[in-house]
Formats: structure tokens, C-alpha cells, sequence
């Protein structure tokens, strides 16, 4: 007999009995009929409900025979006290629903790093500023000659590259479709190679598009945006797009669980940081900048001289302190 | 159950009632399976017949029993 049978015959106890009464009693009738003495038929062959038991466990699954009696016990205790079940529902839901608030909000703050290779050896680079008031601010944004400089100083401890935040940016697909919007982030060639990214589709950027303003009309998409906006179709690649007058060729996808640097955003398109206009004005700081270590640079010993070495170089603001942060 | 009695004159007696645990537990084993069928009477009976691997494992159990009973009569037979 099948695990299945004993299931059924689990949940519906009833007609098994019936059925394991039937046979019994068929059996005794047909013993009186072969001419044997009914009452020395019913004596050897013992209480028919002691035999219906016995079979009963045999033919059922009994774990299942006693949950599902706990499960009907349970459900009426339930009903019999109305209020008193409300109330522990309600209070276990809310429970477990801050509970699950809080983990998530921790597993994203906390838990969750950067999805790319190195980590721990990657810093973001802020400046104290005198800001309204006189009072001190902090800022993270960079211009990108400042950045070019500070890169070329720092180039044999470290890496550094240059990340815009992904605005909300109108971009159309061919002439005639309608204006959309999608999250634009401009990234320094250097990003996906040392962050140790691979592309889905195609390529990625790489620090040859960055050689000089408008030499690489090239752009990547997110893997969710590909996958929202596209279907993950994998005809994306050549397709252009269009910002203002500018045209990007797509020529790849990036890796599935990378949705770039910002929390809380995911960025839709990454384009060149030199494709942008900002990127040849001394006066406008308008990307972040991280710094990655190279390999066995000890950042005890390291950080403290580059950070003077940069504030040294970066000409932008004079009274530079860096600080240092993850 | 009347012809074990029978045939063993007498001397094996299986008692009528245990019967049918044993048989459900053989059919769980899937030695035996049953089919309910009609009869003249107008009741229903069940009626149960060996399977494939019901006679295989009958062939193992009496080669056992062959060979067990064997060495128990020489071990008599030797004291």
C-alpha cells in the first residue's frame, strides 16, 4: 500500500473503518454459513473491534491521523474563545511584522556590502568645507579635473574612481519615442574593472573609454533595468539611445546583483564619465569619488600619508582636510 | 484458517482474528494485494492474491525456513 493510500486513509478515517468493519464482518458470515456454530465462530474469532483497531493503525499514516486530530482540537479551542484568539493573532502579526521591518532594514544597512571584489579595501573621499554660516560641512562630491589630478598622484598605492550619482534623467529610445526617464550614473571607465564586475552581455566599460571627451558614446544598462524595461532581450546590444543630443550605443548588460554604488537607488544606465560636459569644468563638483587600495597596501599605514598627498594636490579647495571614511 | 488447522493435524492453530492485522501488514509490504469483489450473497468480500514480489519473498522466507529447521534437527540428532 502506497504512502498516498495512507494519507487518504489519514484523512478520511471513517470509511477506512467502514471498509475494515465490512471485511471482518463478511468474514464471520461467511464462516457461519459454511455450517459452522455462530457463537463458537464470534468466541475464536475474537472482538471485532479490537481487530478493527488493530488494522486501523496499520493502515493509516499515524502521525498524520494524530496531527490533523490536534489541528480539529486546536481550530475549536479557537472558535469557543473568540476574543482571546483575535487578540493573540493581532499581537502575533504585529510582532512578526516588526520584526521582519527591522531585520530588513538592517540586512540592507549592515549586511548587505557592495556585491564586488575588494570591499573592505575601498574608501569614499569627502571634504570639510566652511559651508553657510560658517559652519562645517562635508561634502562628497568632486570635480573632475580635481579627480584627474588626485588620481595621478595617488596612482601607485591606490586606485581612484569617479562615480556621479544616478539622476533621474530623460533619455528616449529613437527619435520618435516618447521622452522617458531612467536613473543615469556617470562612472569612470576604471569602475567595473576594479570592482571586479562581469558583464551578462556584451562589455562593460573600461579605462579606454575614458581617453578624452566625447570619444566613447557608449553606454551599459543595469541588469534590472534590462530585465524591466527590455525583457532581458538579448538583441539590446547596438540598440542607441538618446540623452538630449547626445547618442550612446548600448554595448553591454552588467552582472545581476550589482545596481550600483547609492542605496536605495538602482541605476539604469551607466554612462562614461568623459561623455558628460561637467567633465572638463574646473568649477563644478559633481561626482563622488572612491578610493580602492591596490593589493597588500596596508590601509593603517597607508591612508594617513595619502590623504595628506591629496589634499596637497587637490587645488579646488584650500583648506582641505580629508576625512576618511567606509 | 481452518485448512492451516488441517493440514498441520491439528497442531497449528492461528487464531481467527489476528488474521487480518497480519494480512494489511503483508499488503502494506506489497507481498499481497486485494480486490473487493461481489458476492452471490450480495456482499462484498475481499479477496487478496500474491504479487510478484509477495512469491519472491515467499521463495526467501521458505528456503530460510528449509535450512534453519535443517540445522536445528542434525543439532537434535547429534545430542
Amino acid at each position: 500500500m502506497s504512502l498516498w493510500s495512507r494519507i487518504l486513509h489519514a484523512v478520511s478515517g471513517d470509511r477506512l473503518n467502514g471498509e475494515i468493519d465490512e471485511e471482518l464482518h463478511s468474514h464471520v458470515e461467511e464462516a457461519i454459513a459454511s455450517g459452522r456454530d455462530p457463537d463458537e465462530v464470534r468466541r475464536t474469532f475474537g472482538s471485532i473491534l479490537r481487530q478493527r483497531e488493530a488494522s486501523h493503525s496499520i493502515r493509516v499514516a499515524g502521525w498524520l491521523e494524530s496531527l490533523l486530530a490536534d489541528v480539529r482540537f486546536g481550530s475549536r479551542q479557537l472558535c469557543r474563545n473568540k476574543v482571546t484568539s483575535v487578540a493573540a493573532v493581532l499581537s502575533l502579526a504585529l510582532g512578526i511584522g516588526s520584526c521582519v521591518a527591522a531585520f530588513r532594514l538592517i540586512d540592507a544597512l549592515l549586511w548587505r556590502p557592495l556585491p564586488i571584489s575588494g570591499a573592505s579595501q575601498l574608501y569614499v573621499l569627502t571634504h570639510k568645507m566652511t559651508g553657510l554660516y560658517g559652519k562645517p560641512a562635508e561634502d562628497g562630491h568632486w570635480a573632475t579635473p580635481d579627480f584627474n589630478l588626485m588620481r595621478d598622484a595617488v596612482k601607485d598605492q591606490a586606485d581612484l574612481i569617479a562615480v556621479s550619482d544616478a539622476d533621474r534623467t530623460d533619455i528616449n529610445w529613437s527619435t520618435q519615442d516618447d521622452m522617458e526617464k531612467a536613473h543615469v550614473a556617470y562612472v569612470s571607465g576604471n569602475m567595473f574593472p576594479l570592482f571586479g564586475l562581469e558583464p551578462t552581455l556584451g562589455r562593460l566599460l573600461a579605462p579606454a573609454d575614458d581617453r578624452g571627451p566625447g570619444v566613447a558614446p557608449y553606454a551599459v544598462l543595469s541588469w534590472d533595468y534590462w530585465n524591466h524595461r527590455f525583457g532581458r532581450d538579448p538583441h539590446i546590444l547596438g540598440r542607441s539611445l538618446h540623452i538630449g543630443d547626445q547618442s550612446f550605443e548600448i554595448i553591454g548588460v552588467g552582472p545581476r546583483n550589482f545596481t550600483g554604488t547609492e542605496k536605495g537607488t538602482v541605476t539604469d544606465v551607466f554612462l562614461p564619465l568623459s561623455m558628460n560636459r561637467f567633465a572638463t569644468r574646473d568649477s563644478v563638483s559633481w561626482h563622488r569619488t572612491f578610493l580602492m587600495l591596490k593589493p597588500g597596501v596596508d590601509p593603517a599605514t597607508a591612508l594617513e600619508p595619502l590623504r595628506q598627498h591629496l589634499a596637497a594636490v587637490s587645488r579646488a579647495f584650500e583648506a582641505w582636510s580629508g576625512f576618511w571614511q567606509r | 484458517m481452518a485448512a492451516i488447522a488441517n493440514t498441520s493435524g491439528e497442531v497449528l492453530r492461528a487464531e481467527e482474528g489476528s488474521l487480518y492485522p497480519a494480512l494489511y501488514r503483508i499488503e502494506e509490504a506489497g507481498w499481497i494485494r486485494a480486490e473487493w469483489i461481489k458476492k452471490d450473497t450480495g456482499r462484498r468480500a475481499r479477496i487478496y492474491e500474491l504479487t510478484a514480489a509477495g512469491k519472491k519473498q515467499l521463495g526467501a522466507e521458505e528456503s530460510r525456513w528449509q535450512s534453519v529447521s535443517l540445522a536445528i534437527n542434525r543439532v537434535l540428532r547429534k545430542a
